[in-house]
């Protein structure tokens, strides 16, 4: 009964390794020759249409690499890390680090940062849903008990600190037609995505906010998240950095209550 | 031969043309609300929690009858049925209350990794009996039937036992699943691998069919030199595949018919056009089958 399960794990094998013959059980052709033509339909279909999936995921990436190297950089990892899963949304989420120990492009150091980036709007896009919290749900808060407030993110934020200008990466080869190179001299950046509804929304934060962000994501309270902010930048101001939050539909929940885990949404940070 | 009682008959699938549902045409299709039989979605893209595809296909569910048509259960698959992936599947059928829910006879999972193709089975008992196992677990998980259907492949097996067309009556004649004909797969299939095509829909158990699938295929050449065809779902329904769906609703009378384009995406009236060429069709297929009569 396993000769099915001997023969299809002989042509799973054969259509990752390009170098070996079509496997033992394809028929030869009526000159008893190996169907290599035939065979590698398969092999195309499979590298081409998953390769497909990681340009839709990875567009600026692409960009960056140009279309060539990105479909050689695709097949390389399509061989290494094939699917777990045929749902496909779900395939890229180890890009990134594929690409951060790909030697030949160890010299585009921010390269790894930005795949990760475009994973985690991607992931944003296929979120669950969420009720963003208004102004007025907090504005029912006494002032003197908002310091001990922790927030609930919206299922779909995610955050990404990078030691990279990925926001000013991704933002000039996703806008503009004629790519403004971003100078050597750019910093780290920090990007909170968000969907709220249909769109996903990528936004800049100054490292005060990022501070802030990051420290609330992580469960932390307000006036917690708030101290750590100022560490950052003396004159961070938690004021429009909260309201900038529910206006982007970022938070769906205030608790005085401590976050349970599994209710906190983790972004990515880099390292 | 068991026979399985239908849990989802609201919104039957209606013998007319629809076309695979693509994102790119989500909006075209609420605010025209174009004159259209139904859609059909690919099961595994309607697989996340949340976010604007379940968004649009609800809405679009609300005004069109809906199929699903899974692409990536792996029900050739010679190891044990994914049953965390068929859960997924029961939960895109409960959501969205589908008239009617196709698979393929292919596999495409193997030791826990997905090839994203539909992968050749040799004709064999042995096939068979998986298969039969395979799509039995489905219909009892989902409670309903479902149809299975024809391939386009690329290579022959050395140890094949019986044709496709005598492995599709048998399967459905053991498990009581349904039949979902693709009359480019038909075409493909004949070029490749050497047999006539209308033969083949001649010989078809046509009753057992309840939709058909239309597409366009691809020209390549294999080792021989001599023509080999890909199901690239990328081009206009050539004019030998619509001759034989004229073939096979003469034969068989009305059936839902899908255009599946998915690959160089036409804009939505494009779509249409081909959808609209499809009810053009089966009208002579019926109308010929009426003078027969």
């Amino acid at each position: 009964m396993d000769k099915l399960l001997e023969a299809q794990g002989e042509f799973a094998t054969a259509i990752r390794d390009f170098e070996s013959p079509p496997p033992s059980s394809v028929a030869r052709t009526p000159a008893g020759a190996l169907p290599i033509r035939r065979f590698s339909v398969y092999r195309n279909n499979v590298v081409m249409s998953l390769t497909e999936v990681l340009e839709a995921y990875f567009p600026v990436v692409r960009r960056l690499v140009g279309d060539e190297y990105f479909r050689a950089m695709a097949r390389f990892f399509i061989v290494t890390e094939p699917p777990a899963t045929p749902v496909l949304s779900q395939y890229g989420a180890g890009f990134p680090a594929f690409i951060a120990s790909f030697e030949p492009v160890s010299d585009l150091p921010y390269l790894a940062d930005v795949a990760l980036m475009e994973w985690l709007q991607q992931r944003a896009y296929h979120s669950p849903e969420g009720v963003p919290l208004t102004a007025e749900h907090l504005s029912q808060v006494n002032a003197e008990d908002v310091a001990a407030l922790r927030l609930v993110f919206h299922p779909a934020a995610r955050f990404l600190s990078s030691s990279s200008p990925v926001f000013s990466i991704w933002r000039t080869n996703t806008f503009d037609a004629d790519v403004v190179p971003v100078g050597a001299d750019a910093g780290p950046e920090a990007v909170l995505i968000v969907r709220p509804e249909m769109e996903v929304k990528t936004l800049l934060l100054q490292a005060g906010t990022a501070m802030f962000v990051d420290r609330l994501m992580q469960g932390a309270t307000i006036g917690e998240a708030y101290e750590s902010a100022l560490e950052q930048d003396s004159a961070f101001d938690p004021a429009p950095a909260l309201a900038a939050l529910i206006e982007l539909g970022a938070l769906i929940e205030a608790s005085s209550q401590p976050i349970k885990e599994a209710t906190r949404s983790n972004g990515g940070s880099s390292t | 031969m068991r026979t399985l009682r239908h849990f989802h008959m609201a919104d039957p699938i209606p013998a007319r043309a629809g076309v695979g549902l693509k994102p790119e045409h989500y909006r075209d299709i609420l605010d025209n609300r174009p004159d259209i039989g139904w859609f059909e979605v690919h099961a595994e893209n309607y697989m996340e929690d949340g976010g604007p595809p379940h968004r649009y296909l609800s809405e679009i569910r609300e005004r069109y009858p809906l199929s699903v048509h899974g692409v990536g259960l792996s029900i050739g698959g010679a190891g044990s049925l994914d049953l965390e992936h068929l859960a997924r599947l029961k939960r895109v059928c409960d959501r969205y209350e589908p008239g009617l829910v196709s698979e393929h006879l292919a596999w495409s999972s193997h030791d826990g990794c997905y090839f994203n193709d539909l992968l050749p089975l040799p004709y064999t008992t042995e096939t068979l009996a998986r298969v039969c196992e395979h799509v039995d677990i489905v219909q009892s998980t989902l409670k309903r039937q479902i149809l299975i259907e024809n391939p386009s492949t690329y290579v022959d097996f050395a140890g094949a036992q019986m044709r496709e067309i005598d492995f599709l009556g048998e399967l459905a004649k053991r498990t009581g699943c349904g039949l979902l004909l693709d009359v480019n797969n038909v075409f493909v299939q004949a070029t490749n691998h050497g047999f006539r095509a209308a033969d083949y829909i001649d010989e078809f158990p046509l009753h057992l069919v309840q939709e058909i699938h239309l597409a366009g295929h691809a020209h390549d050449t294999d080792d021989d030199a001599a023509p080999l065809l890909i199901d690239a779902h990328g081009a206009p329904v050539a004019d030998p595949v619509w001759s034989l769906f004229v073939q096979a609703i003469e034969k068989g009378g009305a059936r839902p018919a899908l255009i599946e384009w998915d690959n160089d995406i036409p804009d939505w009236e494009r779509l249409h056009a081909e959808a609209r060429r499809a009810e053009d069709f089966m009208k002579q297929g019926e109308r010929s089958r009426g003078q027969a009569a």
